[in-house]
C-alpha cells in the first residue's frame, strides 16, 4: 500500500514509540519467515497499523525481546516476538503487494512498469505463501479492484464511490483477522482506513495526474480545486475520527490501542493536512 | 441478567475503593458519549456508559449499603431533513429519515439534470452522509448553499459537517500548538540566569 498510516511521533509516549519500532521489526522478521525474504522489501506502515488494530481488538500485548537485525547486526534492538497477529499482518502485506504490482503493470508506463513486471514472479510466490499462512479472500479483493477500475474508467467525479471500493477491500482483511465478536468493528475500521488511504493518495497524486492527464477523482466536479481539496480533507478527518471512535469502543486498554489511537487521531490527520495543503501551495509557488 | 459488575469494570473482587474508582474513571473517560460524533457509535457508548455506571453503583451499594441516584444521559440525534416538501422530494425526505439511502438515491437519479436545484443537492448530501460519503456530502451541501444562500436547513447540514471535521482535527491542532518549544524555555532560563548572576551577587 502507500504508507499514509503512521504514528504522530511527538505525541507518542517513549515506551509506545519503542513498542511501535519493535512491532515494525517483528513484522519484518515474520515476513522473512512466512512469506519469503523478498517480501521484507515491501514492509509498510499500513501492515504495522493492521497489527496494532488487531492486537487491540484481541486484547493482545506484544512481547518484546532484544534481537538483531540483518541491516545492523552489531546492535541489539527491541523486537516483538512472532505471534498469530504478526503472521497474519505479514500475510496481508504480501497479498496486497501482489495486487499493487498487478495494478502498476496495468497503470504505469516505462521503467516503473518494467520493474513491476520483473518483480511479478516473486510477488506471485509471496502471494501463494501468504495464502498458505492465513485464510485470505483473494476473490473479494479482485472483485473490489475490478469495481474500482470500472469507476476509474468511467472518470466519474467525486471521491467517495472509488474510495469506498478500496475501503471495502481493506475492511475485509481487517475483518478476517479479528476475533469473532469484533469482526464488524474491525471491518468498519479497515473500511474507513481504506477510504482514507485512497483519498490521501488521490490528493497526493493530484498534481502529477493533472500533468499526465491521468484519472484522479479530484480533478473533476463543478467547484474549484481548493474547495475540492477542502472537502477531501474534511472527509479524511471524519473517516479517521470514526475509525478511532470504533476502536475506542471495542479495543482493549493497553499500549497497542494507544498507539493505534495515536495513528488515527493524530497521524492520519497530520497526513491529511499535508497532502491537502501541498497541492495548493505548490500551485502558489508555480505562479 | 447483567454481567458481573466487577467484570464490567475489569477489577478483581478484592479491589480497593481506590482501584475501583480509578478503573471507573478510566472507563468513563473512554466511553463518554460526548467524545463520539457518529450517532450510532454515540448510542453504543451511551449503552456501555449505562452498564459501567450501573456496575459502579452496584459495587458501591455492595460496599456501603447506600444507594445513589443514576445519572441521566443526554439525547442526541442526527438532524435529518424535515419531512415535507413537494412532489418527489417529499418521498425522498421520508426515505432519508428512515435511513434508506439506496431508495432515496434511485429517486434522486430520476430527476431531470436540468431541474436539479438547491433542494436536490441538499438531499443528495443527506444521502451521502447516511453512507459515510463525506466528500460528496460536503461538495453537494456547499453547492446547495451556494444555490440558495438564505436557506437555513442547507446551512445547518454544512455547519454540521464542518463541526465534525473541527472535532476530528481538534486533538491534532491542540497537539500542534501545545508542544511548547523546549529551546525557547532553555533560552529564557539562560537569559534569566545571566541577569540574576550579574544583578544578585
Amino acid at each position: 500500500m502507500f504508507g499514509y498510516v503512521k504514528p504522530f511521533v511527538p505525541e507518542l509516549k517513549v515506551r509506545e514509540n519503542e513498542l511501535y519500532k519493535a512491532v515494525y521489526c517483528g513484522l519484518c522478521k515474520s515476513m522473512g519467515r512466512g512469506t519469503r525474504w523478498f517480501s521484507r522489501l515491501s514492509l509498510s506502515y499500513d501492515a504495522v497499523f493492521l497489527a496494532f488494530v488487531l492486537a487491540s481488538l484481541h486484547g493482545y500485548a506484544f512481547e518484546v525481546y532484544p534481537g538483531r537485525c540483518g541491516l545492523n547486526p552489531l546492535r541489539k534492538k527491541p523486537v516483538a516476538k512472532d505471534c498469530e497477529i504478526l503472521r497474519y499482518s505479514a500475510a496481508v502485506s504480501a497479498h496486497l503487494t501482489y495486487y499493487s504490482v498487478l495494478d502498476k503493470i496495468s497503470d504505469e508506463r516505462g521503467i516503473k512498469r518494467l520493474s513491476a513486471k520483473i518483480s511479478l514472479p516473486l510477488c506471485r510466490k509471496m502471494k501463494r505463501a501468504a495464502e498458505k499462512i492465513a485464510e485470505l479472500d483473494g476473490a473479494y479483493t479482485e472483485e473490489c479492484l475490478r469495481r474500482l477500475h470500472e469507476i476509474e474508467a468511467e472518470k466519474s467525479p467525486g471521491l467517495d464511490r472509488a474510495a469506498s471500493c478500496f475501503g471495502d477491500m481493506l475492511g475485509r482483511y481487517f475483518e478476517l483477522g479479528a476475533p469473532d465478536d469484533k469482526k464488524k468493528s474491525a471491518a468498519m475500521i479497515g473500511n474507513y482506513t481504506g477510504r482514507f488511504i485512497y483519498a490521501a493518495d488521490a490528493c497526493d497524486d493530484l498534481e502529477k495526474d493533472e500533468k499526465k492527464d491521468a484519472y484522479n477523482p479530484l480533478r473533476y466536479g463543478g467547484t474549484d480545486v481548493s474547495e475540492r481539496l477542502h472537502a477531501a480533507y474534511g472527509a479524511m478527518c471524519i473517516w479517521a475520527d470514526r475509525a478511532a471512535s470504533e476502536l475506542q469502543l471495542e479495543g482493549g486498554l493497553g499500549d497497542a490501542s494507544s498507539v493505534a489511537d495515536n495513528i488515527m487521531r493524530l497521524g492520519m490527520i497530520d497526513i491529511a493536512k499535508k497532502v491537502a495543503s501541498e497541492h495548493t501551495e505548490g500551485k502558489g509557488n508555480g505562479k | 441478567m447483567a454481567r458481573d459488575p466487577y467484570e464490567v469494570l475489569g477489577v478483581s473482587r478484592g479491589a480497593t475503593d481506590e482501584e475501583i474508582k480509578k478503573a471507573y474513571r478510566a472507563l468513563a473517560k473512554r466511553y463518554h458519549p460526548d467524545s463520539f460524533t457518529d450517532p450510532s457509535q454515540r448510542a453504543r457508548a451511551e449503552e456501555t456508559m449505562k452498564e459501567i455506571n450501573a456496575a459502579y453503583e452496584s459495587i458501591q451499594k455492595d460496599k456501603s449499603g447506600s444507594s445513589s441516584g443514576s445519572g441521566s444521559s443526554s439525547g442526541y440525534s442526527y438532524q435529518g431533513p424535515r419531512n415535507g416538501g413537494v412532489g418527489i422530494y417529499a418521498t425522498i425526505r421520508q426515505y432519508i429519515n428512515s435511513s434508506m439511502p439506496d431508495e432515496a438515491e434511485q429517486l434522486l437519479n430520476t430527476v431531470n439534470p436540468a431541474d436539479r436545484g438547491a433542494e436536490w443537492h441538499y438531499l443528495r448530501a443527506c444521502v451521502c452522509v447516511l453512507r459515510g460519503w463525506y466528500y460528496d456530502a460536503h461538495t453537494a451541501a456547499s453547492t446547495a448553499c451556494s444555490l440558495d444562500p438564505g436557506n437555513e436547513e442547507y446551512r445547518q447540514l454544512l455547519d454540521m459537517l464542518e463541526r465534525d471535521v473541527n472535532r476530528a482535527d481538534g486533538t491534532y491542532r491542540t497537539a500542534q500548538t501545545s508542544d511548547c518549544d523546549i529551546c525557547s524555555i532553555c533560552q529564557t532560563l539562560a537569559c534569566l540566569n545571566c541577569l540574576c548572576s550579574s544583578f544578585c551577587r
